[in-house]
Formats: C-alpha cells, sequence, structure tokens
C-alpha cells in the first residue's frame, strides 16, 4: 500500500509539473475561443448561450421516456450501492 | 430554555441540527440559505420578465497581455467607474441578505456587516486576480481563493473582527441554491438516449468503484472526502465537489483536496486527450462524447472537444450539459445515503422522520429552483429570458463560492490538511478512479457512436 500510495503523490507531484509548464506555455487553446479549464460550470462560460441553447440534435424519444429511464437507473445503481457497501466488509 | 430544544451537535467543524421545528424555517442556516437565494433569483427574474431593470452580480474584466493593463481597474476611466460600482452594487446586494439572515439566525448582525466588508474585501481581490488573462482561462477563483486564504491564515493570523462573516457553509448552501435554477433538467433531451446513456450510464457506476476503492481497499477513513472526490471525478469537477461536500458534510480540507487535485488534472486532460485522440485517429464524435463525459471543468470540455473539431466539440458540449443535471441528483443521492447509512448509530434503522430531521434542507432548494426553471419559466417566459435570467444569476453565484473558497482557505491551516494527507491515499483514489472513469466513458462511448451497433446520430453543427 505504501508504495502505491508513493505511487500516487509523484504521478500528482509530476501533473503539478505538467500543469505549471502548460499554463506557461499557454497550451491548449483554440483559436476563437476565448476560455479554459477556469469555467468550471457551464454557465461560467463567456456567450455560454451560443454553446448550450442551440438544439443540435433532433430527439425522437419522448421525455417522459428518457426521464423514466434517468430515475429507474438512477434507482437501481443506488440500490448496488447500498448492497455492495454492506456487503464488502 | 428555546436554546435547549435546539441543541445541535458539534462533530469537528460540522453542525448538525438533531430535531426539527416549524420555527427552524425562519433560523436554521439551511432554510435560510434556500430564502436569500429566491430572494435573489425572484429580484432577478422581475428585473428580466418586466424589462424595467437588471439585477446581476459584477465581474472583473479580463487583465494582462493583449486585454490591458491591471491599472484601467484603477485609474479613474469609464471601464473603472463602471466596474467597482458593480462591486459596491454586489457588495450590497449580498450584505443585506446576509446580515438579514444572520440576525434571524441569532447572530450580531452589526459585527456581521463589518467582518463581512473584510471577507468580501478579500474575495473581490481574489476575483481581480483571478481575472489575469491566462489565470482566468486555467485556474479561477477557487485556486486564489484557497491560496490567499491559507496564506493569510497560516502566515499571518486571522483577525477576531474577521471571523463573524467566515461561514462557509452559509455561503456554499446559498450558491449552490442560486446554481439549481441553471440545472435545466429539460437539457436531459439535448442528445436522447445517446447523451442519456453516455453521461447517465457511467457516472453512478464510476461512484461506485470509487466509493468501494476509497473506503474497502484503500481503507479510508474519512468517507466525506472519498465521496467528495468520486463526485468532482464522475460528475463535473469542482461544482460537483461543492454540490457533495455540503450534501455528506464534508470537511473543508475535504473539499480542498477534491477541488485541487480536479483543477490540476483537467488542465492536463484538457491537452493530453485532444492530442491521444488525434494520434489514433479517433472518430470525432467518439472522440467529442469521450471529453464530455470524463473532463472534469464545462470549460475545458468545450475547449477540449473544439480542438478535435467543430463536431467533437459540439457532443462534447451536449455531454456534460446531461452531466451538469446530474448534480442535483446525485447530491440528493449522497445525502440520503450518508443520513441512512454512513452517519446512523450501528445496529439502528433511520426512519423517515429521522432522515428529514438529519437530511441538509438547502437541496430541496435547490431541486426547486432547478424543477421552476426547467419546467415553469421555459416554458412560460421562453428559452431566452430564462437563460437571460441565469446569466444574470450566475455572477451572484460565482461570488457566493468565491467567498466559501477564500473562507475555507482562512479557516485552515497546513497541520490540519497534512493529517488529512493519509499517505497519499486521496491521489490514487482519484488516479484510479480517473482512469475507471476514462475507459468506462471510451467503451461506451464507442458502443453508442462508433455506428456499429446503433445508428450514428445526425448533429447539426
Amino acid at each position: 500500500m505504501k508504495i502505491v500510495c508513493a505511487a500516487g503523490v509523484i504521478i500528482f507531484l509530476a501533473a503539478v509539473l505538467i500543469a505549471i509548464y502548460i499554463m506557461a506555455k499557454g497550451m491548449g487553446h483554440v483559436p476563437g475561443i476565448d476560455f479554459g479549464p477556469g469555467q468550471y460550470y457551464y454557465t461560467d462560460i463567456p456567450g455560454w448561450q451560443k454553446y448550450f441553447l442551440p438544439d443540435h440534435y433532433e430527439n425522437h424519444v419522448p421525455m417522459a421516456v428518457l426521464i423514466g429511464l434517468f430515475f429507474a437507473w438512477g434507482y437501481l445503481m443506488y440500490r448496488l450501492w447500498v448492497f455492495v457497501d454492506k456487503k464488502w466488509n | 430554555m428555546k436554546e435547549q430544544t435546539k441543541k445541535t451537535v458539534v462533530q469537528d467543524d460540522v453542525v448538525v441540527a438533531e430535531k426539527f421545528h416549524m420555527s427552524d424555517l425562519l433560523h436554521k442556516e439551511d432554510w435560510l440559505s434556500i430564502w436569500g437565494a429566491f430572494i435573489v433569483i425572484a429580484i432577478a427574474s422581475i428585473g428580466v420578465i418586466s424589462g424595467a431593470f437588471r439585477f446581476k452580480g459584477v465581474t472583473f474584466g479580463k487583465w494582462g497581455g493583449e486585454s490591458g493593463s491591471i491599472a484601467r481597474f484603477f485609474n479613474g476611466s469609464e471601464a473603472c467607474v463602471t466596474t467597482w460600482t458593480g462591486v459596491i452594487i454586489t457588495f450590497a446586494a449580498l450584505a443585506i441578505i446576509f446580515a438579514v439572515c444572520n440576525q434571524l439566525m441569532g447572530k450580531d448582525a452589526k459585527k456581521y456587516l463589518i467582518a463581512f466588508l473584510g471577507v468580501f474585501a478579500l474575495t473581490a481581490l481574489v476575483r481581480l486576480i483571478s481575472s489575469q488573462v491566462t489565470f482566468s482561462k486555467y485556474l479561477e477563483y477557487a485556486f486564489w481563493a484557497l491560496l490567499i486564504g491559507l496564506l493569510i491564515s497560516n502566515i499571518l493570523k486571522v483577525p477576531e473582527w474577521l471571523k463573524p462573516a467566515i461561514q462557509t457553509e452559509f455561503y456554499i448552501k446559498t450558491g449552490l441554491v442560486l446554481m439549481g435554477a441553471s440545472v435545466l433538467f429539460s437539457n436531459i433531451q439535448k442528445f436522447g438516449l445517446y447523451g442519456l446513456g453516455i453521461a447517465w450510464l457511467v457516472t453512478p457506476v464510476v461512484i461506485i468503484f470509487m466509493w468501494i476503492l476509497g473506503t474497502k481497499i484503500l481503507k479510508m477513513d474519512n468517507k466525506p472526502m472519498v465521496m467528495t472526490i468520486s463526485a468532482a471525478t464522475s460528475v463535473c469537477g469542482t461544482s460537483a465537489a461543492i454540490a457533495t461536500a455540503a450534501a455528506c458534510k464534508a470537511k473543508k480540507t475535504d473539499l480542498t483536496f477534491a477541488v485541487g487535485i480536479s483543477l490540476i488534472f483537467t488542465v492536463l486532460m484538457m491537452v493530453g486527450m485532444p492530442l491521444f485522440c488525434k494520434v489514433i485517429a479517433m472518430d470525432p464524435m467518439v472522440g467529442g462524447a469521450w471529453i464530455g463525459g470524463t473532463v472534469d471543468s464545462t470549460g475545458a470540455v468545450v475547449l477540449a472537444g473544439n480542438a478535435l473539431g467543430e463536431l467533437a466539440g459540439q457532443v462534447a458540449a451536449l455531454v456534460k450539459m446531461i452531466q451538469n443535471i446530474l448534480i442535483g441528483f446525485v447530491a440528493f443521492a449522497v445525502a440520503i445515503f450518508f443520513t441512512t447509512k454512513v452517519d446512523k448509530t450501528s445496529g439502528t434503522t433511520v426512519g423517515a422522520s429521522e432522515i428529514w430531521h438529519r437530511f441538509p434542507k438547502f437541496i430541496l432548494g435547490f431541486i426547486g429552483a432547478s424543477l421552476v426553471f426547467s419546467f415553469i419559466f421555459q416554458g412560460t417566459i421562453g428559452v431566452e429570458p430564462t437563460a437571460a435570467i441565469l446569466s444574470d444569476l450566475k455572477e451572484f453565484q460565482t461570488w457566493c463560492f468565491a467567498l466559501a473558497f477564500t473562507c475555507i482557505g482562512l479557516e485552515t491551516n497546513f497541520k490540519e490538511m497534512s493529517e488529512q494527507f493519509q499517505g497519499g491515499k486521496p491521489f490514487v483514489l482519484y488516479i484510479i478512479g480517473q482512469t475507471f472513469n476514462l475507459v468506462l466513458t471510451f467503451v461506451v462511448a464507442w458502443m453508442l457512436l462508433s455506428g456499429r451497433f446503433f445508428p450514428i446520430p445526425n448533429i447539426t453543427v
């Protein structure tokens, strides 16, 4: 476990150094886009409406079906979480 | 006597209400954060719907490089006057709401106001620094708020007069209720079954995987930290970390770790993932979905997706938009799970009334705001006015979170952080969890969008 944790720390420190290098070099930019990972949430993005408001896909599945599937999967996963947490000791 | 019946249990720096009374609606932090946020939402909505005024928080324009010098905020120019007028209005609006809430909570509103002026000034400094052109793109306010707060609390000493306004949980809860308005459930249909499959099939599986990894295999005692890091990894970084940390009553250092790790790796993934996709000639639609489902920050998702092309950028944004919906539901499930499974006394059964007593009520405000904007506002006033209201609310939400992160920094000492380090286990949890997330999301994205099993969706760009 100690070796795994040490590897985790080393990877994290390497990630910090690489992130500093990326920021110093201004990498990851795309022409015409003036934001980045600092915009955590979608409404943080300048002019977010341009990216998130228009419909780019014609959905034929009724909303009720999508909502039903959403809650069914969520409920199933919650039960699985409770079950695994209880059984795995 | 009243105080005795409303006894509270203090565990570490987390306060849990023992019993619910109707009067709590006007005196407890959770409820007051809902009412405070609803007042801001109501004023902003009235402003947009009536067209009479706009009620929005201020933001500093970018500075540095081609954006111009920071001096433009201090040289008496029009930009300078406009910005600082906005800062004063934002301060006044938040100060009034928070001071009234503090008075209702039985605290000294006068002392709070004096302290809030200091905390707000520090937060304004944070937001000014994070508006620097490079900082604003990569790190933004959370990093700088934590850093400045930590430096002050560990090198200098936090003055006593400032302490009444150091109310991290209150600012987080208020910010989250404001954020709830922008969680539009109607977005679930934006990418049909494809979006739901990529965003929702994987997310809970990753959460369960990381929970088992953290609590059973790595044997991390700090379960709220495991949960906060898991949500940040599987849902959407900082925003999900804030919501989940509040839902499972995580310590401030837990949130600091989750946000710090997420910010660092997001920078790497934003640059590395499009490069990897190009090197292996991955289909842009699969690549976009992969990026949308795994990169934590929404800004980085759009940027990394567009680095692969317009189609990939659009798919990435669609998937991330659906993931953003998950924040409230994941926070709700986490609150229920912690209330009924983690925080309960061994051998006891938690009844419905006990769940209600322990449940973090502000989540009801978060979900309530989401439902109102998703199903009432969009349908009655239209999509554009709803978007205008959300844009106006956005800065108030950011100020609340920036205030919270500044307070976290001011309340945290390095010794406390080193105790939570646990030999590096939080890093191992994130790295293995994110790797699992990357593999699983890729498999699902490839199965749904490669055209081998299902028809390729028609996306217009």
